[in-house]
């Protein structure tokens, strides 16, 4: 703008020393000219520049959407239009820290209003911060630019790209049925045991171990991992590592979440926050969408497993099935702080999981 | 991975262009033909005022679409730009072109070389050139960095600033062609306006319209130059100059020169020249010089400087300390034995200063030995002297001996210069006249053919000879022709001699016709001669006013140099001036074209020949012609547009047909505004089960289901796919231009063909 300024007012200055040399008038003229269409185009840019408000909206995407609408509303309260303008923006998803810059054109007419649409399209979900670095109005000569507006900011979340894997509430009740099932044959109802403790009244005898007993002098029965109810509950724990892992295991977790929420499966979320572990029932998109929110938004440092946070505060024995999503390949069993029988735990990379096929995986892990 | 792990994608600018944008430039193409076509001054700035409302209408637009609260803040911006738009154009045409003559001139004289670039009979070719090569410049330069840099508010104000340096110096030379080079120029001035090139142009296509363009521009331009006759340029060339001038210089009194139609004799007292001298007498102050007649003007002398090798004279003058600009009277100092005393010849200082007269000229005394002469470096062409465009001269000192007018002719008579002693003592002197005496012989004897047979008619027998008998008879003969009236004759016609016209039809005048005839008359008799406008300061007054105004004639003697001869009846002693022996055969009266003498009669021009003024319908005409070239245009482009399209969706690869199809598809898609999805299948062969997104319509809702159902395979689509993708095509143009309004709809049908 300066060296624009520079050009301007050397030519004006150089015409006026014409004029000054030659004594012709008319050439002053001229010059009168230049700086009178100057410095109209300049005085109309700083009227408009000064009245200018400038507010921002940004739109979450849904389940149809997959990415942010973002709405700049600039209002001219000026009578002098704002022939041209520029905005710089940039989003930056904050938990890839990954960013990017876009400047936008727009122009308001005088007493009026504009719009600036744009979309913020990423393969990776996360929480998206959308700084609109500054509004500046250009005068009609295109030399000028008077600030607006700068630092406005806007925070919105993109969520995962889900994969649809169709129906899962048949497979998942053939399973139900099948250990059941099983459950009836031998006595068991599931396999693995949860623990050995004191004989309390109304313990089956059948549970009785009996070498334990005779070791021990005392009755030792066996608890087993009995589902309490039919719940599932599913834990993300999805620490910062490689952005590609990272990215999949939040599109994994959605997927399974949509998958359930599509088929009417009721299911909880756990998760950490502020180191306490969270649970949520979800019961509608609008949960679950909350809740992914709220994921996004917390952070993880990964020092400790997000299972072993959550059975700090909750009992997870009462779930028929808990599905523990990380990236974290040293986090794979829970931090082995438990052995649930009812813990399908997985880890998104490209060893144990989505390498051949992610849709299958996928949908043997929801199952 | 992804090279961008996110993309803001803007929203698509929609053009706001519209038919009305080009018929609104169109308007504006014809309102700038009119100003081009009519010669009035005022028109000028109306022009340039509509030209400046063009330029401004980036910001009407803007106010004017919305807001129509704020119409009155655009108009006075409007007012204000306009204002300054004229202002420039003004300036540009006060002050521009004539520095950039007054730098051509000096360039000239310093190189001695062709004179005047632009603005001579001989510069046709240069103005061509020049005139070619301005708008080859500026076309590349604006579009450039439109193009290239989509700029476009610089390129607004640049294009809007060489068209303001076109329209000065070419506008009004090439009436027809500004017209079509304004018309292109607005068109694409309308496109910028509203959307930046770059949205709907590829890159190729820029290029292509940059190239395309300027051939086109410069296959115009030569052809338009070939085509304008040479007088017409001359002559537009000349009423530019003129028109310039006016505004440089002020009014002249007289003509300037400028005999095409020539106003009656000034009257009023105001004043232009203040004199303070000692000399009592009436003395000539000479300023305006005319060497050549064309029939219609005096100009300056054509061909070489007196220079170079000829320079001897000027030279010779310049050494003595004597003034080159008259080369008068010289040899009279040389004599010893001359009687200066009967002469009343006495030397005095002049102090003149300008108070309202034309300021082109110094006007100066005639004045001989030891002239102070303050501006030598002003000597014009022939030893004239100018004042230039940028001299603010006022003032003007001389300190020289004037002599009084009536003893001129006289002086130019008396024997000393025939005293052999003087041509033996001052050799060099004479040596140098002798090269100048030649360059005057060949420059000062031209007259019109038709002049010279009215002369040859009326001095049938005369034997002249001797400049006091020459200028008694030429006295006698325009005292018996022409009659003194302060009323200025009705002007000759076009293509008609001033003179003869004088001679045979009006037959009166005052001091411009009669120094005008006076001096082809001198030239008829062979003694060199020319036309000199100036004031005559009476005796003893001080202020000269616009009535002292006054023509004379120079004739060159022979050694001596040039001398002033008064012509006009009753600013001499007629008494003295009888001619004996003199027989003059009176033209008797010719009233129009029945001429009492039969061969005086071609020297009227036939009015069949006469070139007819252009008629006023003309102009329409062309513009209507031009608007009908245009629709004319718009539908062929149409059809060509609808037959490739055609080939491209009905060729013999199905595969290909219906990746074509569904492009244009998205494109009805994105006209419509509707919103697309990413994996849209452009290109891919595979599926295409990706659909337009976020659309209510249910007739919309049914193409949604037609482009799920179709199914291609790996072998090509079948013949079913084809015709299902074809009607989904035709469903999507029908949505898109039932979703437009009236006038996008017209858009769409003729500028994009949507279907």
């Amino acid at each position: 703008m300066a060296g624009k300024i520079a050009l301007i007012s050397a030519i004006a200055a150089g015409l006026a020393a014409l004029a000054i040399w030659t004594g012709e008038a008319a050439i002053l003229a001229l010059v009168g000219a230049i700086l009178l269409l100057f410095g109209t185009g300049l005085a109309m840019n700083i009227g408009a520049a000064r009245k200018i408000e400038v507010s921002m909206e940004a739109a979450e995407g849904n389940e149809e959407q997959d990415f942010l609408a973002v709405r700049i509303r600039l209002k001219n309260r000026s009578v002098f239009p704002a022939f041209k303008g520029k905005a710089r923006i940039v989003a930056e998803n904050l938990n890839f820290r990954f960013s990017e810059k876009e400047t936008l054109a727009f122009s308001i007419p005088g007493k009026g209003e504009s719009e600036l649409r744009f979309q913020i399209r990423s393969e990776y979900c996360g929480k998206y911060r959308i700084l609109i670095k500054d509004v500046r109005c250009i005068d009609i000569w295109g030399i000028t630019s008077i600030q607006a507006a700068r630092d406005l900011e806007e925070s919105a979340c993109l969520f995962p790209k889900w994969t649809n894997i169709g129906s899962v509430s048949e497979a998942l009740r053939a399973n139900y049925e099948k250990e059941k099932k099983f459950a009836g044959k031998k006595g068991h109802i599931l396999s693995d045991v949860l623990q050995y403790r004191g004989y309390r009244k109304g313990d089956s005898l059948k549970h009785v171990n009996w070498k334990l007993t005779a070791k021990c002098g005392e009755w030792i029965v066996r608890e087993f991992d009995t589902p309490v109810d039919n719940q599932i509950l599913v834990i993300p724990d999805i620490v910062p590592r490689d952005p590609f892992y990272q990215n999949l295991a939040y599109i994994t977790f959605f997927s399974v979440c949509m998958s359930y929420l599509n088929n009417n499966i009721s299911y909880q979320i756990g998760y950490a926050e502020n180191g306490k572990g969270v649970v949520t029932e979800i019961e509608s998109m609008e949960d679950l969408f909350q809740t992914m929110r709220d994921i996004l938004s917390g952070s993880s440092d990964g020092t400790e497993s997000a299972l072993t946070t959550i059975s700090a505060t909750e009992n997870l024995y009462k779930y028929a099935r808990i599905l523990y999503i990380t990236n974290d390949p040293g986090e794979e069993n829970g931090g082995n702080s438990y052995l649930l029988g009812n813990l399908h735990s997985i880890c998104v990379d490209q060893k144990s999981f989505g390498a051949a096929d992610y849709k299958n995986d996928l949908k043997k892990l929801a199952v | 991975m992804n090279a961008k792990r996110i993309e803001i994608i803007k929203a698509e600018k929609k053009s706001a262009k519209t038919v009305w944008d080009y018929v609104l430039v169109l308007l504006f193409a014809c309102l700038f033909s009119l100003e081009i076509e009519l010669p009035a001054k005022d028109l000028y700035a109306a022009g340039t005022a509509l030209f400046g409302a063009l330029v401004v209408s980036i910001g009407l637009k803007l106010i004017s679409r919305r807001m129509k609260k704020v119409w009155l803040a655009g108009g006075i911006l409007t007012a204000v730009l306009l204002a300054a738009g004229g202002i420039a154009r003004k300036a540009f045409l006060n002050g521009g072109i004539l520095y950039l003559n007054k730098l051509i001139e000096s360039w000239n004289e310093k190189n001695h070389g062709i004179h005047s670039f632009f603005l001579t009979d001989d510069g046709n070719p240069q103005i061509r050139l020049c005139l070619f090569v301005f708008l080859l410049v500026s076309f590349v330069v604006t579009w450039t960095v439109v193009l290239l840099h989509y700029k476009r508010n610089i390129a607004v104000l640049l294009l809007s600033f060489l068209l303001f340096a076109y329209l000065s110096l070419a506008a009004d030379a090439l009436p027809v062609w500004a017209v079509i080079w304004m018309g292109i120029n607005m068109l694409l001035l309308s496109a910028l306006t509203d959307a930046d090139p770059a949205a709907f142009l590829k890159k190729k296509q820029q290029i292509a319209v940059l190239l395309g363009g300027t051939l086109l521009l410069c296959a115009a331009i030569v052809a338009g130059t070939r085509l304008i006759p040479d007088a017409h340029l001359t002559a537009a060339k000349k009423a530019l100059v003129r028109k310039a001038e006016q505004q440089a210089y002020g009014e002249s009194d007289l003509t300037d020169g400028d005999l095409t139609d020539v106003k009656d004799k000034k009257t009023s007292k105001e004043p232009r020249l203040q004199v303070r001298t000692e000399n009592e007498e009436a003395f000539y102050l000479r300023g305006f010089v005319g060497s050549d007649y064309t029939g219609s003007e005096w100009t300056e002398l054509a061909g070489e400087y007196y220079d170079g090798e000829n320079r001897l004279m000027q030279q010779w003058l310049l050494d003595t300390g004597n003034s080159p600009v008259y080369s008068l009277a010289t040899p009279l100092l040389l004599s010893e034995s001359y009687d200066k005393k009967s002469f009343s010849v006495e030397s005095n200082s002049y102090k003149i200063e300008n108070d309202g007269a034309y300021s082109k000229y110094l006007y100066l005394p005639y004045a001989f030995g030891n002239i102070t002469f303050p501006y030598p470096d002003r000597i014009d062409k022939d030893l004239n002297v100018k004042n230039f465009l940028t001299d603010q001269a006022d003032v003007c000192e001389v300190s020289a001996t004037a002599i009084p007018v009536e003893e001129y002719v006289e002086l130019s008579n008396n024997g000393a210069l025939t005293d052999p002693e003087i041509f033996q003592s001052n050799e060099d002197y004479f040596l140098a006249e002798q090269t100048y005496r030649d360059y005057v012989k060949e420059g000062y004897m031209e007259i019109p053919e038709d002049v010279r047979k009215i002369f040859d008619a009326t001095f049938v027998e005369a034997d002249i000879s001797g400049a006091m008998h020459i200028t008694a008879a030429v006295r006698q003969y325009l005292a018996a022709s022409l009659s003194y009236s302060k009323k200025a004759p009705a002007p000759q016609a076009e293509g008609m001699d001033f003179a003869v016209n004088l001679l045979l039809k009006e037959k009166k005048g005052y001091s411009v016709h009669f120094a005008t005839v006076g001096t082809l008359l001198f030239r008829y008799f062979g003694i060199p001669a020319r036309y000199v406008e100036g004031y005559l300061r009476p005796a003893g007054e001080e202020n000269i006013t616009a009535e002292d105004a006054h023509a004379w004639v120079e004739i060159y003697r022979y050694g001596f140099g040039w001398v002033p001869i008064e012509v006009t009846p009753g600013y001499y002693n007629s008494e003295t001036d009888q001619v004996t022996g003199m027989s003059i055969h009176e033209v008797t009266e010719v009233d129009g074209r029945q001429a009492l003498l039969p061969e005086f009669s071609g020297l009227f021009p036939d009015d069949k020949s006469e070139e007819k003024p252009l008629a006023p319908w003309v102009i329409p005409v062309i513009l209507f012609l031009l608007l009908f070239l245009m629709a004319a245009a718009v539908i062929l482009r149409r059809k060509a547009v609808l037959f490739l399209r055609n080939r491209k969706i009905h060729g013999p690869d199905r595969m290909r047909n219906v990746r074509n199809m569904m492009q244009l598809i998205q494109k009805n898609a994105r006209y419509s505004g509707l919103r697309l999805r990413d994996d849209f299948p452009l290109s891919q062969e595979g599926q295409m089960d990706a659909v337009f997104a976020a659309e209510t319509e249910s007739s919309y809702e049914n193409l949604l289901e037609h482009a799920n159902h179709v199914h291609y395979s790996a072998e090509g689509a079948g013949a079913e796919d084809v015709s299902v993708i074809e009607r989904y095509l035709g469903a999507s143009a029908d949505v898109c231009y039932r979703r437009a309004g009236r006038l996008r709809r017209l858009k769409l049908k003729y500028l994009n063909v949507i279907c």
